[in-house]
Order: C-alpha cells, then sequence, then structure tokens
C-alpha cells in the first residue's frame, strides 16, 4: 500500500535553484517549510486496517514544487491530508517550519490552516451557498482582513484566474472548470507559505487543467 | 539553523461575520428556511391556542385539555428537533471546508445556533400571531363580544414567553447535537460526512 513514489521538479520561475532532494538529507535545513518524520496512517475499517501511509519522511523546501505521484489507494490524498493538518496521523510527526502541528490546539491549527496553507481539492469544496467573491473573501475575513480590503484583492485574484466578470455567481451558475479556478483563487487569498493541491485538474477537461 | 519567518499565532472570531454568515445561510436556504419556520409557527399557534381555550371545571374536559397539551407538546418537539437535525447533518461538508479555510471549532457552532435561534424566534412570532387570532377568531363566533370572559387571557404574556421560549429552547436545542459533532470534527472527516 505504502509504495509512494515521489518525484520533485523545480519550480519553473526559479532557474537557478537546484532541485531539492528529499531522499537524502543535504543539510539544506535552512529554508525548510515542511517536514514529516516517519508518519504513518491506518484506517480502520471493520475488521480490517488499511495502512494508508507506512512511514513517510518527507522534506519540503521553501520555493520548491513538488508532484507526489503514484496510483490510487497510494496514499497521495491522505498526504496531503496529514501534511495540511486535516486529519491526525496514527504516528509520526509533521513539521510546519519546525513547529509540530501535533502540539497545535485547535485554534492555532485554525490559524495555521487559515493563514500559512492554501488547499486546492479534487473535488473543488467551494462553499455552494456563497458567490465566488464570498467565496474568496471568507478565508480573508477570517483572518482578519478588513472586509473592504477582502473584497478589493478577492476581486483581483478573481481577475487573475480569469473570472473577473463571474464574482456575483454562485457555484451552481459556474462550470467546473471555473468552480476550480474559484477554488484556486480562495487557496492564494491569504498569501500562503504552502499551496497544497490534491489532483487539482483531475475533474477537468484538458485543455482547462493545462 | 533555520530562522523563522512567522510564529503560530491565534485567531479571532468576529461576532458580526456569525451574524452575517447565519443570516446569509438562511436566505440562501430560502426553501428550507420556510419549512422549519413554517413547522415551529405551527406548533407555538396551536400551543397559543390551546392555552388560551375556555376550559371548564368537569374533571374529564380538564385531563382532555391536558392530553393535548402534553402531545402537541411532544408532536411539535419531535418534528423541530427532527428538521433542524436534518438541516445541519446534510451541510457537514460545508462545515468541513469552512474549517481548511481556517474556521474556528466555536465559529462554526455560533453561526449553527444563530441561526437556529433566529427560526426559533420568528417562528415563535408567527406562531403567537396566528394562534392569538384563532383564538380570537373563533372566541368572537362563539361568544361574541364578551369573549374575554370566556378565553384563559389571564397570565397571557407568561403563555406567550413559554411559547418563545419552547421555539428557541427546540431549535437550538436540535441542532446544537450535529453541530458540536461537526465543529469538533477534523476537516477532511467533516467533509467527508463522517460521525
Amino acid at each position: 500500500m505504502s509504495s509512494l513514489h515521489t518525484k520533485t521538479i523545480p519550480a519553473s520561475d526559479m532557474p537557478d535553484r537546484p532541485a531539492f532532494n528529499w531522499l537524502e538529507d543535504t543539510g539544506e535545513d535552512a529554508d525548510l517549510t515542511v517536514m514529516t518524520r516517519d508518519v504513518t496512517k491506518i484506517y480502520q475499517m471493520g475488521e480490517e486496517k488499511i495502512h494508508a501511509l507506512g512511514g513517510v519522511n518527507i522534506k519540503i523546501a521553501t520555493g520548491e514544487y513538488i508532484s507526489i505521484m503514484g496510483p490510487s489507494g497510494s496514499g497521495k490524498t491522505t498526504l496531503f491530508n496529514v501534511i495540511g493538518g486535516l486529519i491526525k496521523p496514527t504516528s509520526g510527526n509533521v513539521f510546519i517550519d519546525e513547529i509540530d502541528v501535533a502540539q497545535l490546539d485547535a485554534n492555532e491549527l485554525a490559524w495555521l490552516r487559515c493563514r500559512k496553507i492554501g488547499y486546492i481539492f479534487q473535488s473543488y469544496n467551494i462553499v455552494k451557498v456563497l458567490t465566488a467573491l464570498e467565496n474568496v473573501t471568507l478565508p480573508m475575513l477570517f483572518a482578519g482582513v478588513p472586509p473592504d480590503e477582502a473584497q478589493d484583492r478577492a476581486v483581483y485574484i478573481l481577475g487573475r484566474v480569469g473570472l473577473g466578470d463571474r464574482v456575483l455567481h454562485t457555484p451552481k451558475e459556474l462550470s467546473g472548470g471555473q468552480q476550480q479556478r474559484v477554488a484556486i483563487a480562495r487557496a492564494f487569498a491569504n498569501k500562503p507559505s504552502i499551496i497544497l493541491a490534491d489532483e487539482p485538474t483531475a475533474n477537468l477537461d484538458l485543455k482547462t487543467g493545462e | 539553523m533555520a530562522h523563522k519567518e512567522w510564529h503560530i499565532d491565534r485567531l479571532k472570531m468576529k461576532p458580526g461575520l456569525v451574524w452575517q454568515m447565519a443570516v446569509n445561510s438562511l436566505k440562501v436556504r430560502i426553501s428550507r428556511t420556510t419549512l422549519t419556520l413554517l413547522t415551529i409557527a405551527t406548533s407555538s399557534a396551536f400551543l397559543i391556542y390551546l392555552l388560551t381555550l375556555p376550559r371548564s371545571d368537569d374533571l374529564a374536559d380538564q385531563q382532555t385539555w391536558y392530553l393535548m397539551l402534553g402531545l402537541s407538546v411532544l408532536v411539535s418537539a419531535a418534528g423541530v428537533l427532527n428538521t433542524m437535525l436534518m438541516s445541519v447533518s446534510q451541510r457537514y461538508r460545508e462545515i468541513g471546508t469552512m474549517k481548511c479555510l481556517g474556521a474556528l471549532d466555536k465559529f462554526v457552532l455560533f453561526t449553527v445556533m444563530v441561526e437556529s435561534a433566529i427560526l426559533g424566534f420568528v417562528g415563535a412570532v408567527i406562531g403567537v400571531l396566528v394562534g392569538l387570532t384563532i383564538s380570537i377568531l373563533l372566541g368572537l363566533l362563539e361568544y361574541g363580544f364578551s369573549l374575554f370572559q370566556y378565553l384563559q387571557f389571564d397570565w397571557i404574556l407568561l403563555k406567550i414567553l413559554a411559547a418563545f421560549a419552547l421555539g428557541i429552547f427546540l431549535t437550538t436545542f436540535g441542532s446544537s447535537i450535529p453541530a458540536v459533532i461537526a465543529s469538533r470534527m477534523p476537516p477532511m472527516d467533516a467533509m467527508r460526512g463522517e460521525k
């Protein structure tokens, strides 16, 4: 189950930066953003135990662009959720900028999710009862950004993802690709340090995906 | 060693945002809101009507009255609790998503509670008005203008208060159980709708 295949790709906008090899401890800890140590996750399905993660050690440096690839059921989404603090690992530690996520209380965890991590989900997960603009504004309001400022920024980001004329539409009135672009805009709202994207283009057609 | 660009901070809940989200949610789900309001209004209207109904001193009549009162409270409690439980349970995914965006547990909880309290209050207002109107109209038909000699209008404010208390208690209590569960779940479990 835990046959996780990982590949690193240097960020295209940083051609001078060497690819960071997570397999070796290069001692390049200065810019380390995410580190996991022996993370395991076991799902209990009735009698059966499913080992989704079997001791994952991963290091991700600041500015790095990493793709995690593997067949379905190999634990990609589980790793995504564990790093993002969305589920608790069965054992092991997740460090985000040297802070052990398990040590944080509910409020600090909410702060981390709000300010430092942007999530893009496979199934969009935008709030159906809110407009595109409100969806992007919400995390900024949680973060304490004044409403006017939050709205200006939300309009700007939505413009950047090509939804400038769709800001007041509800998810129902948007296509799948447009909904995912709202989700992408939302992930960038609070200028997070980490963007986690779980197969963000899996539900999109080839052209929009690119 | 690594330098820290930031340190973990805490979030504050904004009461204004709670109110805004609660009202928005009621507006957007207008059909469900109307349905819930109708349930609460009917219950409190019937309660007020029963409480102001003329009563004889006959023991059998008294017993029938208490039985009706008890049954009506029971039936309306079951109806309202069920409606509220369902409406929150259907929102696990939304709650999980909001928690991913940094919603505090108490923000989720307060939003649902405020929403329920608004429903309970507005429902009770409508119910009390309708109940009183029916009671007075039927009284007029039966007793003419001397209706207030027959209708049980003493302690009327207390009776209205009871209808309000029942409405708000039932809605907030009904939604509090799933809301507490959903707000404490890890976001991903909530998004998958697991309990």
